[in-house]
């Protein structure tokens, strides 16, 4: 579904050239939950913006499905993101002055399919705080609207950046169980960038990254199932 | 400290925007206040020490005959001091006129400017430096005058300014000087003798003093001879000076008020907001070990450096804005000596904006060092958000937009912010109205008087009325004025116009009446200080005369000018009053003798006239203007700027959603374009109403200015607001392009 194919990033800081990302390739695909785990300054999150249509690579491919997303210009970038990608933040950005559902109705509007954004906040537990405003709920209940938000959109990739990092290990594990189940029961491709190993029992497939190339990647036949939370 | 103050350096220069708007807006409520205060203290400095060194009288009487008894009477009067009785004379030289007073000893001395000094003794003629000036004459040249139907010539022996010619018109038919058609000089009693031939009595006094019943002792001793009487707020030479310190004064304090109250608003929200900003940069400075009041002194050194820093810039600029406001005065005013001059009020001005700068830093760094500072550090403030009021009303909520809710919920909750750009927007909208609404208020009032209320082509002085009526009965219109004591009345002598039949006076009462038989007018000023209501009844004494005359009250008429009271001739008559009209108003068409005439003023140089009044205040009205656009500017953008800035992670996050940029701009601009609008609604009562307080402070015991607002008005100051407010926000949006979607997927630090 996505491919990297030699994939370069540079920064330019002063005089100085940084190499973010070098020669990255893999593949991400559909009914499955990728993770992405690297410790600080790995380059995760320059892949992730790459990945997010929010940055372009210095060189390489990212193809997915028939197009080079490293080709588009900033209005199909905005409209590959519309349309194809979910985001679920590390601090859940939410809108302050919007309730759950108008958090999740505003993302849902841009893919006109805003009438059904009380079925996706019931498919992450929250019908009885519709009403809620950001600042009402609790940061596991935010980052759950955070993913309703994401999963409005009918997103074909949807993309998580440290989603348990603001969060306590049991909420956390809740956050991943419905990133799981996003994972298997949806047609949207799920990628998980966290620097937390002990996530990777849970992923399809784990990607490693360590100063800016891939150490190792590994496909998980029988992912940890999440029960009980 | 010395790296606590590199941090604060570098931090003013990487926020200099801000921090150059707050400097700014410091620096314009300076020049305002501190800039007009320099000229109007400076202009009233300049009267004083004039006023002073020529020992200026206190009360001018004119009369049909002064003797030396008369005199002696006034001086015997308690606290009066001198009293001196001379004679006027209205000269011509050439076409132009000529008022010659001669005074064995002058109470008022004259300020020699070149030549010798006034002597009783001597022959010769002392004449005013302006009408000098305009005609090109110097000390040594004869001047060839004319008085009645004698002719002479006499040597300029010195060029003189006369301190009871301050503002000197020549007539009070007209209210700006003229002093290329009129001047007036002195000759000796000896001089008035031999040379004009002049035998007749002496007709007027001055008086130096004080006493607390002076027109009624006035009125005792000269009885029905009384033609005027003034004291130093009624000469209109003399008055008109003072009161255009009390205009600019009132001008300072009106238009330094909404600024510095703008600019103060502006000023505290943003450094507080700035300051906020940098609640992490506390939290880490609290956790190196940094005292709570060492943070704090450091926060508020960005108020002092910005504040203190833009008001002394603006204190150094303002001379130059005092020394120009002056100098347009001087076109007007006749003083030898110009001097700048400010008060201690300017000084507190002064304090009072950089310790504004200084509290606002200071409070905000305040709140950020409360607590502990891994509150800060986590970066888990948040705001308080709760359902507004408007929801309540579901059908129009359920119809808003998502981006509309929010832009409502976001206005009703941050009510600070909304204020602010509320007051902003109001504020901005009464300075654009008062602003353009004093000029066109000013022109109006010439407009109308001379092209509605009356409607004469020339004013003709008639010799002689009943010679003239015999030969000419139906001559047009006449009109008899004269300076009359009005019972009750607000302490000073008004002018009593007798209207003939005729078609040239126009004025109407507030209920649009004309004046008609059967009672008297009295004009809307002088009705509003003396308390006159319609159906009152006013008794009327005109100088020249003994005899008082009871009157109905039969309207309040809106007319600005001649304020006084009107009435026709046929009621005058009618009461026993003697018609003896000098004037007759004329128009276009009518022919007639110069024999008949001793002088006409035509309506054109009346009008003329009194546009060069307007202009010579424009200059201070523009300056208002071009100071109020550019505060406008500063604060509508600096809102808009903040505003901006504390929605800048929610824009983001709407990027990484896929939302493009156009439609992120239209949900910049729902925000303030609501804002805006309740501003500008509110502002146009608000403008209108400043426009009324700032219109009366100009008004003078002569002329009564009334505020006039058009749709043009509104409608300049609408499209400038709004204009200024749309482009804001526009530039602002324009950031969205930088907007760094990156940034959001960090999270809110």
């Amino acid at each position: 579904m996505i491919e990297f194919k030699q994939i370069d990033k540079d920064y330019s800081v002063g005089d100085q050239t940084i190499r973010a990302l070098h020669d990255i390739n893999f593949q991400i695909e559909t009914h499955k939950l990728t993770i992405i785990l690297g410790p600080s300054g790995s380059g995760k999150s320059t892949l992730l913006n790459i990945l997010g249509g929010m940055d372009r690579p210095t060189r390489g491919t990212v193809q997915f499905n028939e197009q080079n997303v490293a080709s588009l210009n900033d209005h199909e970038l905005t409209n590959y993101r519309r349309n194809l990608v979910g985001f679920v933040f590390q601090f859940y950005n939410l809108i302050p002055s919007l309730t759950a559902l108008e958090n999740v109705a505003i993302a849902a509007q841009l893919t006109k399919n805003d009438a059904n954004s009380l079925k996706y906040l019931k498919q992450v537990g929250l019908e009885q705080r519709l009403d809620n405003f950001p600042n009402q709920m609790s940061g596991g209940e935010m980052q759950r609207v955070s993913i309703a938000r994401a999963l409005a959109k009918q997103p074909q990739l949807l993309l998580c950046d440290e989603p348990t990092g603001a969060l306590d290990s049991r909420t956390s594990l809740k956050i991943m169980k419905i990133l799981q189940d996003v994972a298997k029961t949806t047609d949207t491709a799920v990628v998980l960038v966290t620097h937390n190993p002990d996530f990777e029992q849970y992923g399809d497939q784990v990607i490693r990254l360590r100063d800016g190339q891939v150490e190792s990647i590994s496909q998980n036949d029988n992912p940890l199932a999440i029960e009980g939370v | 400290m010395k790296y606590l103050n590199q941090k604060l350096i570098r931090e003013v220069k990487q926020n200099w925007t801000q921090f150059f708007s707050v400097f700014l807006m410091a620096l314009l409520s300076i020049i305002v206040f501190v800039g007009l205060q320099g000229s109007w203290k400076g202009l009233e400095s300049s009267l004083n020490h004039y006023i002073s060194d020529t020992h200026l009288a206190n009360y001018w009487v004119q009369s049909s005959s002064i003797s030396d008894t008369d005199v002696c009477r006034v001086k015997n009067l308690s606290g009066i001091t001198n009293a001196q009785s001379g004679t006027r004379i209205q000269t011509k030289q050439g076409k132009h006129h000529l008022i010659i007073d001669s005074y064995k000893k002058p109470v008022t001395k004259l300020h020699v400017v070149t030549g010798k000094k006034y002597q009783s003794t001597q022959n010769g003629i002392w004449i005013n430096q302006e009408y000098a000036q305009a005609h090109h004459l110097k000390v040594g040249n004869d001047l060839q005058i004319s008085y009645l139907s004698r002719h002479f010539s006499l040597k300029i022996r010195g060029i003189v300014q006369s301190s009871e010619r301050i503002y000197f018109t020549g007539t009070r038919e007209f209210i700006a000087p003229n002093y290329s058609n009129y001047g007036y000089a002195y000759i000796s009693p000896q001089t008035l003798a031999q040379q004009v031939k002049y035998h007749g009595p002496q007709n007027v006094m001055t008086i130096k003093g004080y006493h607390p019943q002076m027109r009624h002792q006035v009125e005792k001793i000269l009885q029905q001879r009384l033609m005027s009487y003034d004291n130093r707020s009624t000469l209109p030479d003399v008055s008109n000076a003072m009161d255009r310190v009390d205009e600019i004064k009132n001008l300072s304090y009106l238009f330094s008020f909404i600024f510095i109250l703008l600019a103060i608003l502006a000023m505290y929200t943003t450094i507080k907001r700035l300051i906020e900003s940098q609640g992490q940069e506390i939290a880490t400075l609290k956790a190196l070990g940094f005292s709570n009041a060492k943070i704090m002194i450091h926060y508020a050194s960005f108020g002092l450096l910005v504040g203190g820093l833009g008001s002394l810039v603006g204190l150094l600029v303002a001379p130059f804005i005092s020394w120009f406001v002056l100098r347009t005065q001087k076109q007007m005013f006749s003083i030898p000596q110009w001097t700048l001059a400010y008060g201690w009020s300017s000084l507190f001005v002064v304090l009072l904006v950089t310790l504004i700068c200084v509290l606002a830093a200071f409070l905000a760094a305040r709140s950020a060092t409360k607590g502990l500072p891994a509150v800060f550090l986590q970066g888990t403030k948040t705001t308080k958000v709760h359902k507004i009021i408007l929801e309540k009303w579901t059908g129009l909520w359920n119809h808003l937009s998502y981006t509309g809710r929010w832009a409502f919920r976001d206005i009703f909750i941050n009510r600070t912010r909304t204020l602010m750009g509320i007051i902003g927007v109001a504020g901005s909208m009464m300075l654009m109205i008062a602003g353009i609404g004093m000029p066109q208020s000013m022109t109006h009032l010439v407009n109308k008087a001379y092209n509605q209320d009356f409607t004469y082509n020339q004013r003709l002085y008639v010799n002689n009325y009943q010679q003239y009526q015999q030969a000419h009965p139906h001559a047009q219109q006449w009109v008899q004025i004269s300076q009359a004591h009005f019972s009750p009345d607000d302490g000073f002598n008004r002018l009593l116009i007798v209207v003939g039949k005729g078609h040239e006076v126009h004025m109407k009462t507030q209920n649009n009446q004309s004046i008609k038989d059967g009672g008297l007018y009295v004009t809307h000023g002088f009705a509003q200080s003396a308390h006159i209501k319609k159906g009152d009844q006013l008794k009327v004494r005109t100088f020249g005369s003994n005899q008082q005359y009871q009157f109905k009250v039969k309207g309040i008429l809106l007319s600005e000018t001649n304020q006084g009271a009107y009435l026709t001739k046929h009621t005058w008559e009618q009461a026993g009053g003697l018609s003896a009209p000098t004037t007759l108003l004329v128009d276009p068409n009518y022919h007639y003798h110069k024999r008949d005439v001793s002088s006409t003023i035509s309506i054109k140089e009346q009008k003329k006239n009194a546009y060069n009044f307007v202009n010579n205040l424009m200059s201070i009205f523009l300056l208002i203007i071009v100071f109020g656009v550019l505060l406008i500017v500063i604060v509508l953008y600096n809102l808009g700027s903040l505003s901006f800035v504390e929605r800048l992670q929610d824009y983001a996050t709407l990027r990484v959603l896929g939302i493009h940029k156009p439609e992120l701009r239209n949900l910049v601009f729902i925000e303030n374009v609501i804002t805006t609008f309740v501003g500008w609604l509110l502002g146009i009562p608000a403008g209108i109403w400043f426009l009324g307080q700032y219109v009366k402070t100009f008004s003078t015991i002569n002329l009564e200015y009334t505020p006039y607002v058009n749709v043009w008005t509104i409608v300049i100051s609408s499209a400038f607001v709004w204009l200024c407010s749309l482009s804001t926000t526009f530039f602002v949006s324009q950031r969205l392009k930088k907007v760094d979607m990156v940034q959001a997927l960090k999270g809110s630090e």
